[in-house]
Order: structure tokens, then sequence, then C-alpha cells
């Protein structure tokens, strides 16, 4: 199948008085129609402004340095701001981070949904009613919802209002950015449902992005590790959590707690790297205390499953893993 | 056997209007110990506005409670001197829950971990400052060259909430309150911070009041769990009791929400709503055991097995719970 979304060697920069920030550097993945991918990292990992360049929302001083954005084969990196007014909603969306924040607090949730459609010159007139009550069902909310205010909605119903104006104009693409960060349990797997079932009926291709690996597990058909602006590794969600090869990845799943014993919580040492003036080379050996400044090839494991290998620190978290056993108590 | 904590029967009531008053009852009368002879870690857990937080503030002496007592070495804290007022306020120690704001922007670092030692009169001169500073932030795993005499916003979320660890730690408490400690930080972290506190406990003897809303972490951390509904106990005892085998419905669904890094164990597809609003309608709290029960009622609690405790239904034919304090129930770790 013709993938929706083709993003080939993108680079990201910020640039700050004291030299480039590499926030995404060399990052490359498609997705087909209908895909679920997961994007996950940690803080300043640059997931959050991949989301913004494909959005093209990015703001001074960050700059996509070089590389292409292919949405439904247009590459919107050579599209003009007016063009890209036209894309973004009608082909590509962005449900943000902080739902409680993305509201107009002193307007009801009707004009805000309706708005950004009348900007892509959409008039309603008389189906605006059964539009309008159609869109919020398929959110799960009543029709009553749109007579509201933002304050007078629950975080998860406010998060799903957020769903249905970025659904809205059926985009190809649906670009997830922590949406459940704020939220408790129940109202996360209420919002991520809702999250499945839009995507589902539209077929559109997703992206969900954040650092909860289980939530990954949940929803997601492959998985993106990223790691200091770099794509560490690629693959589908069974290939990440069965068979890790990166030791990024081992470390992030073998922190996670889980229910079945107790056991010693094993968190990854040490701190992310500066991305500022970051030199060439593998930013996880850095991390670990080793060093390897030769540019890391981005090796195929199996198929669809990529790595960045770098042959300095590829057993560490193996080597660990073998001298510290998991102790149950 | 003393109690260190014990609070009975406390409750909090909110009230706000100035003419009509709107009352909300918080959290409901709950009667809970920590005891003086073995160190514990207690997790509260329920979803957001189940009153864990005001039960945690309620205990903490930060909140002024609307009945019931709060004794803290068998005195009561509202008739203490103030000696034994400096030496609660010392001895229970409060981590909160977001390592973003608790920062004075405009000072570095050192100054939330260099005033209480002054307020405390801990130390005598500046070397002896530095050294306590310097050993508290080895023990949470900081190096102190690299943390000292920095600014908060050059450090990372993990960084300033283990410095919050190690604040709490240099006053040399016997009980830390962690109001969801590890909600605000990178998943990659929460391991480390979490067993930080686990080691409080183990070496330093500290008991723990946990508090959080992820299921998977207050099993890792905690050796007994409160889950708490619309400020009142749902069900309470050993961790591996609740989060393996819940009895209570509420409870089930909590540990049905948790997303399991596994993807062969996906959710299961509910069976219709499961928000809020949608359980209560049903006269339960629950939605599942369709009471005719009003939710605000007192529920009783029945004695489920002698590790367990549920206010539910289900567990009818158990007895009463007789006695009151709810740690009572609990296990005990040696």
């Amino acid at each position: 199948m013709q993938p929706i979304l083709d993003i080939k060697n993108l680079k990201v920069y910020y640039h700050t008085s004291q030299g480039p920030v590499k926030a995404v550097e060399d990052v490359s993945f498609s997705l087909e129609p209908g895909e679920r991918m997961g994007l996950v990292g940690e803080s300043g990992s640059g997931k959050s402004t991949i989301a913004l360049a494909l959005m093209k929302a990015h703001k001074y001083p960050a700059n996509i340095e070089s590389g292409d954005i292919i949405v439904d084969s247009i590459n919107i990196v050579d599209l003009n701001e007016e063009e890209m007014r036209k894309t973004r909603l009608n082909n590509i969306s962005m449900i943000p981070q902080g739902a409680m924040n993305s509201l107009n607090p002193v307007k009801r949730i009707k004009p805000q949904v309706i708005d950004a459609l009348t900007d892509h010159g959409i008039k309603l007139r008389d189906k605006e009613e059964k539009f309008l009550s159609e869109l919020m069902e398929s959110v799960g909310l009543s029709k009553d919802v749109l007579k509201l205010y933002p304050h007078e909605l629950s975080g998860g119903m406010k998060q799903r209002v957020c769903i249905a104006i970025s659904i809205s104009m059926k985009p190809k693409v649906i670009i997830a950015d922590e949406p459940t960060s704020a939220l408790d349990v129940i109202v996360q797997r209420q919002v991520m449902e809702t999250l499945y079932e839009v995507q589902e009926q539209l077929g559109a291709a997703c992206i969900l992005i954040g650092h909860d690996m289980g939530l990954m597990a949940q929803f997601a058909d492959k998985i993106g590790i990223m790691y200091a602006g770099k794509m560490v590794e690629f693959g589908s969600v069974s290939d990440i959590f069965k068979n890790p090869q990166h030791p990024y990845t081992r470390l992030l799943i073998d922190s996670l707690p889980d229910t079945s014993g107790k056991r010693d919580l094993i968190g990854i040492p040490g701190i992310p790297p500066s991305l500022l003036n970051l030199a060439d080379g593998c930013s996880f050996c850095l991390r670990i205390g080793k060093k390897n400044t030769k540019k890391v090839p981005w090796v195929k494991v199996t198929a669809g499953h990529f790595i960045q290998k770098c042959l300095t620190c590829i057993d560490y978290g193996l080597r660990k893993k073998a001298t510290t056993k998991r102790t149950r108590k | 056997m003393g109690s260190l904590l014990e609070a009975k029967q406390v409750s909090k009531e909110y009230i706000s209007g100035t003419f009509i008053k709107k009352r909300n009852l918080a959290l409901k009368p709950i009667s809970f110990s920590i005891s003086d002879d073995s160190p514990s870690i207690t997790a509260i857990a329920g979803e957001s506005g189940s009153g864990k937080t005001t039960f945690a503030r309620v205990i903490a002496g930060i909140l002024d409670k609307s009945s019931g007592s709060l004794r803290y070495k068998d005195k009561d804290i509202n008739q203490m001197n103030s000696e034994d007022i400096l030496s609660f306020k010392k001895e229970v120690q409060t981590i909160f829950q977001d390592p973003f704001e608790v920062y004075n922007p405009f000072y570095k670092v050192d100054h939330v971990l260099t005033t209480p030692i002054k307020k405390f009169g801990l130390a005598e001169n500046k070397s002896d400052i530095d050294k306590m500073i310097i050993s508290a932030l080895e023990e949470v795993g900081l190096r102190p060259d690299e943390t000292l005499g920095r600014y908060p916003h050059q450090l990372s979320g993990g960084q300033r909430q283990r410095i919050m660890v190690a604040r709490a730690f240099l006053l040399r408490p016997k009980i830390i309150i962690a109001d969801e400690p590890v909600s605000m930080v990178d998943a990659s972290l929460r391991a480390t911070i979490l067993e930080e506190i686990k080691k409080l406990r183990e070496i330093h003897n500290i008991s723990v009041v946990y508090i959080t809303h992820d299921l998977t972490t207050a099993y890792q951390v905690a050796d007994n769990i409160i889950v708490l509904y619309k400020g009142q106990v749902v069900e309470a005892g050993d961790v591996e009791n609740v989060i393996n085998k819940p009895v209570h419905p509420y409870t089930q669904l909590l540990t049905d929400c948790v997303p399991r890094p596994d993807p062969d164990q996906k959710w299961s597809k509910t069976s219709g709503d499961i928000t809020l609003e949608s359980r209560i309608i049903n006269g339960c709290i629950c939605a599942f055991c369709n009471l005719n029960e009003s939710v605000e009622s007192d529920r009783k609690i029945y004695e489920f097995n002698k590790k367990q405790i549920v206010s539910c239904k289900v567990a009818e034919k158990k007895k009463i719970c007789t006695n009151e304090d709810i740690s009572a129930y609990f296990t005990k770790k040696k």
C-alpha cells in the first residue's frame, strides 16, 4: 500500500546563541493508512519537536534544516504558510497535550468547534446541527456539551472535545501528543478508546506520542524509540516488547513496574546528554560512560525492525541483565 | 506496640461561598495509624477527586481536619506545645507532586536544602551544613558537584524530584508523605525515584505514605494499600491481595484500566460507559452491583479475610469489621 505519511531524513534544529540544538537528527519512517504508531522517548528526546514539524507549527528558533515530510503525496516542507493553513486539519491534525489549556475558557464549545471549519471555508448552514451531533457522538459525548463552557467539563471530556475538533475535517493523519498525560487511569482508558474508535472509523494513520510504554502496548501497531534527537529503534509492537535490540529500549522495558511479583526497580542510569553542539556518534554511549564517535549505522534486524547499531554499547543491557537477576521477594 | 501517628475518624469538609454555603465532604471519617515498631509503606490509591490528596494533607497536618483527632506520639496535634509542633513538623515530611512548581526560580537549588537546616537548627556552622547536604544528595544518587549551585531550570524533572526526596531525608524524619511523587516524571526515571523511596524504609527505617493513581507502582513499592472512592474507603489490605485479587468492583475497574506493557494483554472491550457520572446514577458507586442505596449513605466495611477489608455488598456474608482502624488489617513487614 502507498504510505500516507512518509518522513525522510528529517532534521530540525533550534538555533541558539550557543550553537545549534539538534532536536531531531535524521529521522525517517513511514505510515500506511489506518496504521497506529507510537513515538516513545523521555523529555527532550525530540518527540514533540517531530510533532510540531509535521504540523509545521514550529516557531523560531526551530527550523527544518532538511528532509521531506510527505503527507498524501504532497511534500509539506515546500508549502508556504497559506497552503499549510489549508493542509492543517484537512490532511493532518494534532491533538494537543494539555486539553485543560487548549480550549478558550470564555467561549462555549460550539463556536470553538465550528471556528476551524469556517476558517477552512466550509459553510454548514442547515446541515450544522446534524453534523455537530454526529461529531460529538463519535467521541462519546452528548450534543448538550456544545452549549457548555470548558470549565463545566471534566478533563476527559475536554480532551474528547479536542479529539472532536481535530477529526472534524476527517484528516488522513492524526498526531496525538501525550493526550492523556494529566489524566488518571480510568479517564485515560476512555480517552484512548475514543481515539482508537475514531481513528478506526476514519481509517487515518495515527501517531501517538508519549513515554508510557504500557499505553503504547495497548494502542500502537508500530513503535519508534527516540533518544537524544535520533530514532534508535523502530519495529512492530511485538518486535519492540519481545525482542528489543537497542540497549536503551531494553532498559526502558526493564524499568516498567508490573504486578506479577515484587522485584527491585531498575532505573536507567545517568541523564540524557545535552543536545547542544552534540558531537556525531552514539549518544547512548555518552550516558553510560562509553565513547563512540563514529557514525552509527541504521541496521535492519528483521523485516520492519530496525535499530541504530552501535557496537560499543549494544550488549549493555544484556550483560547487566545476566549479572543482576530480578530478585523476587 | 504504640503508634507513631494515629488518625481517629478524621474527616475533611470543604466549605465555599459567602452567603450560600456549599459543602463538599471530601474525606469521610477514616481511622488509620502508622506504628512505630516497624516502618511501613502504605499506598493510597484512587482517581482524581477521590480524596487521596486531602487525606495526605490532613495526616501531614497541612490541612485542618473537620472532625476526629490526629495524634502524633500520643499527643493530640491541636493541643501540642510549640516544641512538640516543631518536632512534628520536622519528623513528618511531605514530597509534593510537581517538581516544577515547588522551586522558587530565583534561588539556586541549595536554598531548599539549607533553609530547613537553618530553621530547625540542625547544624552549627557552614561546613556542617555542607556535609549534611552532600550526604543527603549522595543518598538519593545525585552527584553534589553537578547539582549544587545550579538553578532549578538547569536540572531535569527527575533530578528536581530527587532533590525533594533529599530535602525530606535531610531532616531525618520518621514519616514521609509522598503525594504522587512520580506522576510528573518521565517513565524512565520513575523506577530510580521509587527505588530511593523504598531504600528510605529499608535502610533508614522511615515509614512512607505513598499516594498515587498508578497501581503498578503502588504494588512494587508498598506493603499495604487503601483504595479511596469519593472520600470513602472501598478496599484496603495487603497489596498482593487487593491488586491481584480485588474484590470490590471499583478496585477491579482500576486494576483493569492499568495499561499493561504487554501487546498480548490488551484491554478487554468495555461494556458500556465507565464514566464517573454513569456509575453514580445506578445507585451504587460502582454501577456493577445495582444497589438502591444512596451514594452518600455510610457504607459498612466487611472483613473479607485477615488481610483485606471491603466495603461492598459482594462481601456481605463476611463479618463486619470490628476494629475501625484500617491498619489493623495490614500485613506487618518484619
